[in-house]
């Protein structure tokens, strides 16, 4: 009874936590789109959930990886990845309520990891899956988005930049809307199933899927549904500090980042790395940047990016062992839990009351 | 843990084979839409200069390159539906 009353929490804690992780990147999704003026705020939010919800859709490599290769799932309780999901779902509100762009995927990596040391030791930490598909392709992603859009904004600037400008960036425009839908796609894909994979872990953890078994469907349908339901929701704050703080970018440079960002995703997801969108993301908007010109690229604020992604995994590892610390406190039953949700839950409802007394996030348009 | 051990825990194939993919889809689909986008600026040129073999050319290529673009997005979401064997 008190392991199926855990169980619960921890599904609901992570389809809230799969809602904020779209919540999060819903600006990073579509600052492009907005900047280049290729679609309104409105329709780009909207556009960008309901692709998020196909691609959540599409495959199950990132799901697995998150459940069976960062700890073992053997060894660990559901509890443990309570406390990892509270660790990743607080550092997430954190950034975002002082508007600070972070990565959902290394602070769910880095909350489960947290809590796996503090209950079972370092050992239950699966270090082949941990650097080889979680941490060496966090910094490998970036750079390949970087330099994938550089190159091709090079090569299309060559072929246009002949021609009438605003024909092009008409066309450019219009071309975005495959280019950001496929982004949105590619997000989905991803983002989607880090939802799917804790649930798995805790459903393998507790003994209610088997280590081999597949990801039930009802798990998938609710990933895909926090994941839309979060980017519609949006996070219009830090749209302010992706879309128009690092660069600002032509139609063409849009597209560019856009085809590169969902190239380096979807090709990462299918190989089963969990990677920071919004490193990606950033990455291919620096990259499509630096190709027409280095100044161009407020280097000193994507240096502050770089600082807050760098601080998430262990903020998040912290949070996430604080919180089965706390939980332990309270034995094996289901108390602990229940005391820990429920301050976490109040800590974020104190944030948000703050928030809307000192001013909401920029309103959708 | 030292260097060599970390080199071990790597997966080079994936990182390889994601990093190539992504160049080349990346890159291509956008060099590919940047021909499509000449292509229609040059048939729109050559249609009022009244040269038809030049507007046929241009927009022989703004078609394959618009194709080219489709077939890549098709084929890229294809391969992310089947599993990896």
């Amino acid at each position: 009874m008190s392991d199926d009353i855990i169980l619960s929490i921890v599904v609901a804690i992570a389809l809230v936590f799969g809602v904020t992780n779209g919540f999060h990147d819903t600006a990073n999704l579509i600052a492009t789109s907005i900047s280049t003026r290729a679609m309104s705020p409105r329709v780009a939010v909207a556009f960008t959930a309901v692709l998020n919800f196909a691609g959540a859709f599409i495959s199950l490599q990132v799901a697995e990886t998150v459940a069976r290769e960062v700890v073992d799932a053997g060894a660990v309780t559901p509890t443990v990845v309570l406390a990892g999901l509270i660790g990743a779902l607080s550092w997430n509100l954190l950034t975002w309520y002082h508007g600070l762009p972070s990565s959902s995927s290394h602070a769910l990596i880095g909350g489960v990891v947290g809590s796996t040391i503090a209950a079972v030791g370092s050992g239950a930490v699966l270090a082949e899956g941990l650097v080889g598909k979680v941490l060496v392709p966090a910094v490998v992603a970036p750079l390949v988005a970087l330099v994938v859009g550089a190159v091709a904004i090079l090569f299309a600037y060559r072929i246009v930049g002949a021609l009438r400008p605003g024909p092009v960036t008409r066309a450019f425009r219009l071309g975005q809307w495959a280019s950001g839908g496929l982004l949105a796609i590619a997000h989905g894909t991803n983002d989607g199933q880090k939802t799917m994979g804790v649930i798995m872990l805790a459903l393998i953890a507790n003994g209610t899927l088997g280590a081999d078994e597949g990801v039930p469907f009802w798990v998938v349908l609710a990933g895909a549904v926090a994941i839309a339901l979060g980017t519609y929701a949006g996070g219009w704050r830090i749209i302010r500090t992706m879309g128009m703080r690092i660069i600002k970018i032509d139609a063409a440079q849009g597209f560019a980042a856009q085809s590169t960002g969902s190239a380096v995703i979807l090709a990462s997801s299918y190989v089963g790395f969990p990677l920071s969108t919004t490193q990606v993301i950033s990455g291919a908007v620096m990259g499509a940047g630096a190709g027409k010109r280095l100044s161009a690229v407020r280097w000193g604020m994507a240096g502050n990016i770089a600082l807050a992604w760098l601080v998430t995994l262990p903020a998040s590892a912290g949070i996430g062992a604080l919180a089965y610390g706390i939980s332990r406190l309270f034995g094996d039953g289901a108390v602990g839990p229940v005391v820990v949700t429920a301050l976490a839950a109040a800590l974020i409802a104190i944030g948000f009351g703050r928030r809307a007394r000192h001013g909401a996030p920029v309103p959708a348009g | 843990m030292s260097a060599l051990t970390v080199a071990s825990l790597v997966d080079a194939d994936g990182l390889i084979e994601s990093s190539v993919a992504a160049l080349i889809a990346g890159a291509g689909v956008t060099i590919a839409f940047a021909l499509a986008v000449y292509g229609l600026s040059r048939f729109a040129d050559a249609r009022q200069g009244g040269a038809s073999l030049a507007g046929g050319a241009a927009i022989g290529l703004a078609i394959v390159a618009l194709a080219a673009c489709a077939a890549a997005v098709v084929a890229g979401i294809v391969i992310m539906v089947s599993d990896r064997t």
